[in-house]
């Protein structure tokens, strides 16, 4: 159905009068607005032609060669590593560890891959990893254990190796340590290793009360735990004792339950008692009885009367022990 | 759900001001008025623009104004439009039900509708509006004849007609601002949509628009605009009579007319005088209150008589029980309400704006910009209802917003 041929058109309406004016009839202000409109206008054009062209450069590169999509920055390889660390380990561990290829391209280096590699040195508690896109470099930034002792080692059929522990039990083969340095360490003995699953060992997990009586030892006595041996753990599942060979006492026995400095006090105080009486040469000091402290001497040695601290006691072996 | 929000600039170009309003319509629903311009108007005269540079300068200040107050750039306009030029007349059209059941269909609506609107109009003229009444199905008076059933279909149009060179002058002023209008609404219309509800338009009603050149007004039976008119009096006349009959300068004449203007003779005492400027300063005077409510009184008679003579027979105070109401700035002087009523025959009375509208906004002279927004988003006025589905967006906005 349609309208009657005979209705004439519709009179001439306000809306057919032409909006448009010259631009010598606009003010300021008017031009002001249409060139903003203007630019307004080609920004967005400018944004879909961008949006539209980087559509179809993405789809064909897609279509043409995907994995050139994930590596967008392929063009470019990384040019240099920057590398600091809190501890000993160097450059040259770093790039030995990494092993990157030497045409890699900074955007296709698999960043959570390459700290897991860096990490499973164990020396390295933390790793941070960037990309710096300015000179193409890839960044790294570690934080180190601090080895507490050391022990030796054999994982498979390879050699038995020096290792080091560090004070949360993580056991690690240190680098760029010098060796003086480790010398100064305790050994460590009468602890059971298990292998981890990549070839390494797992996390000593007595360490916990070990290195804080090694620390402790460090710092309130120096010089007699600068004489320290052998630290061992042999007895700490099943009586919570810490055995400490040294050069001056064989045979030192701490309690794992009791407080280090305590023990430690009533040691020193031991050692400078003794050496008040002729220095005489001492087998074993038991620090796990509580308030007793049985001593025990290589030779036995008249002791001269002397005061003794009230909370402290040092009873006289009635009998010579040479070994453990 | 992301709704968009749109500014809309309701833009009255006056004789003494131009007034910018700034309305954010959020979800097609809700119309906040976010910004307000005004300017004192220069090159406009009698609602007409006479100096093109001078209107676009104080339109484009007011813009800025109402831009900057609402933080953001006007999406559309609403222009209104007076000035003597705008004239009307009313023409009808019928036809026969097409259908052998006698069932009004929406091709018979249509026909009547557009026979109704074909109307040839001189040269140079432009459409402002076509107004549509009532339409009559075998003589009874019914909304919306589709499905009814009935033998003849008769439907008029009160058409409005302008100056194209005046409205383009006024539309261009606009486009230099570098926007567009969307729509161009009858200062009348606007101002009587505000300043009245539906029922008292369902009832009848006389909407006097009196700005400063120009007096619109609307005449409304049966919920719409029966006929509309612009004469070329305003308050500026007033001013102008008081220049000349107490031999003042027009900046005087002003000052006397808004302290002591009235537009019924309250004052009988002729020792009652009033000062000119009260600072007895040099060239200070004294006047009676009677010649000056006398002059004023007689202007204001002559003005609602010229109304009167404009309306002619389709002005019947029987028909019109709502009675007179005024606005616009003039409408402020005292006694025009009461002068009107006497020459109309009917109850007259100030218009006030609807309740939601801010206090700041509520003087009469803010009730067309805020008219042209309201009507604006509701006119139904020029759609054919068998093509109301054909009209676009803003069609559609204005059917969720169609005023009952």
């Amino acid at each position: 159905m349609s309208l009657p041929a005979t209705i004439p058109p519709p009179s001439r309406s306000w809306k057919d009068i032409r909006q448009e004016v010259s631009p010598r009839a606009m003010s300021k202000e008017g031009h002001r607005r249409k060139t903003l409109a203007g630019l307004k206008f080609a920004g967005i054009c400018a944004l879909v032609f961008g949006a539209l062209t980087a559509g179809i450069e993405i789809y064909l590169t897609w279509e043409n060669n995907p994995a050139s999509i994930k590596d967008p920055g392929g063009g470019v390889p990384l040019k240099q590593l920057a590398f600091s660390t809190d501890g000993v380990l160097d450059r040259a561990w770093l790039e030995r560890t990494l092993a990157l290829p030497k045409k890699a391209s900074l955007m296709s280096l698999d960043l959570a891959a390459l700290e897991q590699r860096l990490l499973a040195s164990g020396q390295a508690q933390s790793v941070m990893l960037r990309r710096r896109f300015a000179d193409n470099c890839l960044v790294v930034a570690a934080q180190e254990r601090v080895p507490v002792a050391r022990l030796m080692a054999q994982v498979d059929d390879e050699p038995a190796r020096l290792r080091l522990v560090a004070r949360d039990g993580t056991v690690f083969e240190g680098v760029g340590y010098e060796p003086a340095a480790l010398e100064k360490l305790p050994w460590l003995d009468g602890v059971h290793l298990r292998r981890s699953a990549q070839h390494g060992i797992q996390p000593i997990t007595e360490m916990g009360r070990t290195a804080e009586l090694l620390q402790t030892a460090g710092r309130l006595v120096p010089d007699l735990f600068s004489g320290w041996q052998v630290v061992s753990l042999a007895r700490m599942d099943s009586d919570q004792e810490i055995l400490v060979h040294s050069t001056l006492i064989p045979d030192i026995v701490f309690d794992a339950r009791d407080e280090f400095p305590r023990q430690l006090a009533r040691l020193d105080y031991i050692v400078d008692f003794l050496r008040t009486k002729g220095a005489p040469s001492l087998q074993r000091i038991d620090l796990a009885l509580g308030g007793q402290v049985p001593v025990e001497l290589q030779e036995a040695v008249p002791l001269k009367p002397a005061r003794v601290a009230p909370h402290k006691t040092v009873s006289q072996p009635n009998k010579q022990r040479r070994d453990l | 759900m992301i709704y968009k929000s749109r500014l809309i600039g309701a833009v009255e170009i006056g004789t003494s001001k131009v007034t910018v309003l700034v309305g954010e319509l959020m979800r097609g629903r809700t119309l906040n008025i976010v910004g307000l311009g005004s300017c004192p108007s220069h090159g406009v005269i009698k609602g007409g623009v006479v100096d093109y540079k001078e209107a676009s300068a104080c339109t484009h200040s007011a813009f800025r104004a109402a831009e900057e107050g609402a933080g953001a750039s006007v999406d559309a306009v609403y222009l209104a439009q007076t000035g003597a030029h705008l004239e009307g007349f009313y023409n009808e059209a019928s036809v026969s039900v097409n259908a052998a059941d006698n069932c009004v269909g929406a091709l018979d609506i249509e026909t009547v509708c557009r026979l109704a609107m074909a109307k040839e109009l001189p040269e140079g003229r432009a459409v402002v509006h076509h107004i549509r009444r009532p339409f009559r199905l075998d003589g009874r008076l019914v909304s919306d004849p589709e499905h009814l059933v009935g033998q003849r279909l008769e439907v008029g149009y009160w058409t409005v007609h302008g100056s194209e060179a005046k409205i383009g002058d006024h539309i261009h002023v606009i486009t230099g601002f570098n926007l567009r209008v969307d729509e161009l609404i009858l200062s009348s219309l606007a101002s009587g949509t505000m300043v009245t509800t539906p029922e008292e338009r369902q009832n009848g009603v006389l909407v006097l628009d009196i700005g400063c050149g120009t007096t619109d007004y609307a005449l409304y039976h049966d919920g719409v605009a029966y006929q509309t008119g612009v004469i070329p009096v305003g308050g500026d006349h007033f001013t102008n009579d008081l220049s000349l009959g107490l031999r003042l300068t027009r900046l005087q004449a002003e000052k006397l007319k808004v302290r002591y203007g009235s537009a019924v003779l309250k004052s009988h005492d002729k020792q009652d005088k009033v000062w000119l400027n009260g600072d007895y300063s040099v060239g200070d005077r004294q006047f009676t209150r009677q010649s000056i409510e006398q002059i004023t009184s007689v202007r204001a008679r002559e003005l609602f008589d010229v109304v009167r003579g404009k309306l002619g027979a389709a002005f019947v105070p029987e028909q019109t029980p709502v009675g007179v109401i005024l606005t616009g700035g003039a409408a402020k002087m005292p006694g025009m309400d009461e002068a009107a009523g006497k020459v109309f025959g009917v109850p007259g009375r100030i218009g006030e704006s609807a309740s939601w509208v801010a206090d700041e906004l509520r003087d009469p002279g803010y009730s067309t910009p805020l008219g042209l927004l309201y009507f604006g988003l509701n006119s139904q006025t020029e759609r054919i209802p068998s093509a109301r589905r054909q009209d676009g967006i803003l069609g559609s906005l204005k059917r969720i917003l169609v005023a009952p």
